[in-house]
């Protein structure tokens, strides 16, 4: 059979269109996720060598965790992404990868935001910052921001049962720690203090802990540190649910949901939770009014958080919107007990109820230039109901109510000016802060504004040294403000040893609760203090860092030392230890003084050991005559450990804790001459041990440990010196803890 | 798949876990109605401090007439300062503004001849009140006689006063060279703050104000005499009131009045007053010579009472009457027939 010379030039025209349809390249997608939560990895590097190992393609993937190539022959592939194993292997053209990147558990290092002018990876911060991770807290089960703290050596944990667990930093709580959750502060204390357990723990990415005053950033209330939480963001799921559950021994149930749906441009989210604790006796014996065997009085109170998030974000190029409101109601009860005889008792509800609504604006102008605007606007109410409950008729009645209302609104933006390739960077901002209160409990017309310009600059005269240079100029409504300077410098001495120090002036006008609020309840008496004076601290900082690397292990050590002298420091004292009575006065001078070291170690095994020593000294002048007393240590020790199963998808994980004794203030009533003597807390330990397991593909992680292992109940006070009282006691027990306690955790996790 | 939806049914239940908070108040506790009480301590020696309850009246706290010797005012912007009334101290100006001028036979001349004051806590509410004290920020010397105390007479004089504070000196007769001062701290929540000589520091007398309601207790006050409107200095033994926490009473002194037929309809029918001796001592009549009783009570005295109370935010109204004033025999002991009318 012959072929025609038409249908011969068919066949070899087909011939050669298939051949060089086979030559020509063909479009390859790469979908690199995280092995683990399948999350998206952004702007991990992909590299593509020929079989020369010569480069062929390069890019980093974009937001969805996926890049494209064109690729004609076969090729060897490259992933490298931080925090994760170098991945490698080959490609065909043509073929689609999903690449599930397994997490370096030697080499892991978080990306920080906090003060810095481009994100960055935490090693190479100006600032030494502490990051807790959203996989450590998943992996300990933590259930608040309370527990999500209290391993870091740099935070000591104050416990009020009522108020809520509180943190200190180099030897400073209370309004001198900032809290900012994505940038915008975290408004509404009691008795000073940010009750930690409100704060939605369903949406957090990671914590960012910054120790050292922040003023020129982030301006009052940042003397001691800042606490910068940050929320996960869906840039790449189209559809996501997560839910989760926590049980435990001691009548916590909890319950939590998380939802985001990405269309076009456009990201929806959504997530709430419900925490509900039932409360625990401990009989410290706080009411001492038990009568019949009736004990209604707990020491750590009845409480539910209610939280709820939505968020609307825009996103094209590099423009980015995000509209949020936060809103968190939480009712604590108090119950006492009733008087002998009238079986009436005189119980208390205090609602309280944040709501903040955010608008965050940024994007980049030009290759140098980018800004990013935040506005916000925080109502903070409490609402006391005062109830009588007849435990005859078995009655409720609420009797009288009491309000008081704070609002918030703040702007803060900034713009930075960073060209690529150049040695120097500035950025320069603004921070605005309107408070006013009103209600039962405040005077009114109590309101304080707090206006500040601010400019920094990195500069990088070498490569391995960076200057990072600050001032704001504040307008305080009602105090004069000083001008604040900081300056930061980094040295990378040689590739694994590091070097930080920092000076910055901090500046802290006391808070309208400090100046104008009355709190009272069962446990509280507290007074407001109109004659306040502002605070201010010098602040000097300096820690190495050194890592010695290995294939199979990484070793860092991070000493780190800090002084901090203070004028006019803001105090809480308390005045009585039996009533709990207390205001915030002014010492002359306060004096902080301390060091921390950190070491941690990981092996490739999954073995992964931290260890930390923080030894923070204080001494105060309560004149301001420079009359300073003798200066009292105290001591933390922590140390963490976690064991990774890979094969199994399970972690091991301990954690210990240790508070040396530690110690206060306690008042010298005014008829004795007054002023101030120390007092001390004895010392205590707290270990947790817990069990991680993925389970159904990842989609289900089940934690089951144990909390305050140790068993503390109470903790006591003592070196209360005798000034003539009625009735006076040389100790007194506080409420520490409410027993060993075993938990269970559900997340479960639906992506599409 | 039979595995996913165990585990996801797993997860459903737990979502549904306890949603409310546990009531921890399942059972009635019983409780009675009380028509009467007692005062378990004697009137003439001991002040007992009562608290009206619905059901019930609770002593509340108790302190020795011997226990303090003055009394300031507690409130910010108050000033009046009393002479240990409880224990029928007097007092009386020196005309001297040096406290070391005073001398023994000073202080002899005007025991002899002096015109000594006291303070009679009964007017306390009444405008323009001459108390002993009432000038002593010009600076005068003053006498104190203790009353029931030994080391009877003490040399006082006023230094100064703020919204926070009282600040005197004082010097016991016995050594008048001795001179001491004391500064007295005001107390938010509580009437009046107490000083004694014998321990030189403050001392808390009476419960927090908000919560008590009345006092029995010596006094030494004006007692009506036989002579209708016509009053003369007397140790006394009765009830004051907690006016300064919203305590009023409403005499009913009607005979034709049983106290049976007052009721919570009855309380508009009355004047309520603040007087803190509203109550006084006249509910108790002297005994007949031949009688086993010093007192006999007068059974036209009933009183309504009404007062605000604190934990409920309201005010209640009772109605009492003294109808015994011997405990096991003993005197001075009242026992007082109570009612809760109501509330608004």
């Amino acid at each position: 059979m012959r072929l025609s010379g038409i249908t011969y030039r068919y066949i070899v025209a087909a011939i050669v269109l298939l051949v060089s349809v086979n030559m020509v390249a063909q479009k390859t997608v790469i979908e690199v996720i995280d092995d683990q939560t399948s999350d998206p990895c952004m702007y991990s590097n992909v590299v593509l060598f020929n079989m020369d190992d010569q480069v062929v393609h390069a890019g980093a993937t974009g937001n969805n965790g996926r890049i494209e190539f064109d690729l004609d022959q076969a090729a060897k592939i490259c992933v490298t992404f931080v925090g994760y194993e170098t991945y490698r292997d080959t490609i065909q053209p043509g073929e689609n990868l999903t690449i599930r990147l397994k997490t370096d558990y030697i080499s892991m290092e978080a990306v920080v935001v906090t003060g810095q002018h481009t994100p960055k990876p935490v090693d190479q911060s100006i600032y030494k910052i502490d990051v807790v991770d959203a996989r450590t807290l998943q992996e300990r089960g933590v259930n608040n921001l309370v527990e999500a703290l209290s391993n870091e050596t740099s935070i000591r944990l104050r416990v009020d049962p009522s108020t809520g667990t509180s943190i200190e930093m180099q030897g400073m709580g209370g309004e001198n720690i900032k809290y900012l959750i994505d940038g915008v502060p975290l408004v509404g204390r009691v008795r000073g203090d940010i009750d930690l357990e409100q704060i939605n723990m369903e949406n957090i990415d990671h914590i960012e802990i910054v120790q050292g005053p922040m003023s020129v950033q982030y301006g009052t209330s940042a003397i001691a540190g800042v606490v910068n939480i940050i929320t996960k963001k869906n840039s790449y799921f189209r559809n996501v649910v997560k839910g989760n559950t926590y049980l435990d021994s001691k009548g916590t149930y909890n319950f939590g949901v998380y939802g985001s749906a990405i269309r076009g441009n456009h990201t929806f989210t959504l997530s709430g939770n419900r925490s509900l604790f039932q409360g625990q006796d401990i009989d410290l014996n706080v009411d001492s009014t038990d009568a019949d065997g009736h004990d209604r009085y707990m020491e750590f109170k009845p409480k539910r958080v209610l939280n709820g998030d939505v968020e609307y974000a825009f996103k094209k190029n590099n423009f980015q919107l995000s509209i949020k409101s936060q809103y968190m109601n939480s009712l604590i009860k108090n119950y006492s007990n009733y008087v002998e005889k009238v079986v009436v008792a005189y119980d208390a509800d205090f609602h309280t109820t944040r709501s903040t609504n955010s608008v965050v604006v940024s994007d980049q102008l030009s290759e140098s230039l980018s800004y990013n605007v935040v506005g916000a606007y925080t109502y903070f109410g409490r609402q006391a109901d005062n109830i009588t409950s007849d435990l005859f008729l078995l009655t409720h009645e609420i009797t009288s109510t009491s309000t008081t209302v704070f609002n918030n609104i703040m702007t803060r933006g900034s713009f930075t000016f960073a060209p690529p390739q150049k040695k120097i960077s500035f950025m320069a901002g603004w921070d605005v802060n309107y408070d006013n209160g009103y209600g039962d409990r405040i005077e009114d017309g109590a309101e304080i504004g707090d206006y500040a310009l601010f400019v920094s600059s990195q500069y990088n005269p070498v490569r391995k040294l960076s200057l990072q240079p600050g001032i704001r100029f504040i307008y305080n409504s009602i105090y004069g403000a000083p001008i604040i300077p900081s300056m930061n410098v980094q040295w990378k001495i040689v590739d694994n040893l590091g070097f930080r120090i920092s000076y910055a002036r901090g500046f802290r006008a006391p808070s309208l609760k400090e100046l104008y609020l009355d709190f009272k309840d069962s446990n509280h008496d507290l007074s407001g203090n109109k004659d306040l004076k502002a605070e201010t601290t010098n602040s000097y900082n300096t820690s190495f860092d050194y890592t010695l690397a290995r294939e199979e292990f990484r070793l860092k050590v991070e000493p780190s030392v800090f002084f901090n002298n203070g004028k006019d420091a803001i105090t809480l004292i308390v005045t009585d230890a039996e009533s709990n009575s207390a205001t915030n006065v002014n010492l002359g001078g306060r004096r902080t003084l301390g060091g921390e070291m950190n070491a941690s170690f990981r092996h490739m095994s999954g073995l992964s050991v931290g260890a930390g020593f923080s030894r923070i000294g204080e001494t105060f002048d309560s004149e301001g005559e420079g009359d300073y007393l003798p200066m009292v240590f105290y001591n933390n020790y922590t140390v963490n450990s976690k064991f990774s199963f890979k094969k199994f998808r399970a972690v091991v994980m301990a954690n210990l804790k240790f508070y040396g004794e530690t110690p206060s203030l306690a008042a010298i009533p005014e008829d004795q001459g007054s002023g101030y003597y120390r007092v001390f807390t004895d010392p205590f330990g707290d270990l947790e041990l817990t069990f991680t397991k993925t389970l159904w593909k990842n989609r289900l992680t089940l934690v089951v440990g144990g909390k305050n292992l140790f068993d503390n109940y109470a903790g006591r006070t003592f070196g209360y010196q005798d000034y003539g009282e009625a009735d006076y006691q040389y100790e007194y027990f506080s409420p520490l803890n409410y027993g060993r306690t075993y938990f269970v955790k559900m997340n479960l996790r639906l992506i599409k | 798949m039979k595995k996913q939806l165990i585990i996801s049914g797993v997860f459903l239940v737990s979502l549904l876990t306890p949603s409310c908070f546990k009531e921890i108040d399942t059972e009635p506790i019983p409780r009675t109605v009380e028509e009467t009480f007692t005062v378990q301590n004697s009137i003439r020696k001991i002040q007992s401090f009562f608290r009206f309850y619905e059901n019930t009246v609770l002593e509340i706290d108790t302190a020795s007439h011997a226990n303090w010797d003055l009394a300031f005012e507690s409130a910010a912007d108050g000033d009046r300062v009393l002479l240990g009334w409880a224990s029928f101290s007097t007092g009386i100006g020196t005309g001297l503004f040096e406290l070391n001028d005073v001398s023994q036979d000073l202080i002899l001349d005007l025991i002899d001849t002096g015109d000594w004051t006291f303070d009679d806590p009964s007017f306390l509410t009444v405008p323009d009140t001459l108390m002993t004290l009432l000038t002593w920020e010009d600076g005068e010397v003053f006498i104190h006689n203790r009353g029931l105390s030994s080391d009877t007479y003490y040399a006082i004089q006023f230094v100064s006063r703020t919204e926070d504070s009282y600040t005197f000196r004082y010097a016991s007769a016995q050594s008048l060279s001795q001179v001491h001062e004391a500064t007295i701290y005001r107390s938010t929540g509580f009437n009046y703050v107490y000083f004694s000589y014998n321990t030189g520091e403050s001392e808390i007398i009476e419960p927090p104000l908000t919560n008590w309601d009345i006092l029995f207790t010596p006094y030494r006050g004006w007692w009506e005499t036989s002579d209708p409107g016509k009053y003369a200095p007397f140790s006394l033994s009765g009830i004051l009131i907690n006016n300064e926490n919203g305590v009023r009473i409403a005499h009913v002194f009607d005979p034709e009045v049983a106290f049976e037929d007052i009721g919570f309809s009855s309380v508009g029918q009355y004047e309520f007053t603040d007087l803190k001796g509203a109550v006084g001592a006249n509910w108790k009549v002297l005994g007949d010579q031949n009688s086993n009783n010093i007192y006999s009570m007068d059974p036209d005295k009933k009183y309504l009472m009404k007062k605000y109370d604190f934990e409920t935010d309201r005010i209640m109204y009772f109605k009492f009457q003294m109808v015994d004033y011997k405990l096991d025999g003993e005197d001075h002991h009242p026992t007082v027939e109570f009612k809760y009318l109501g509330s608004e």
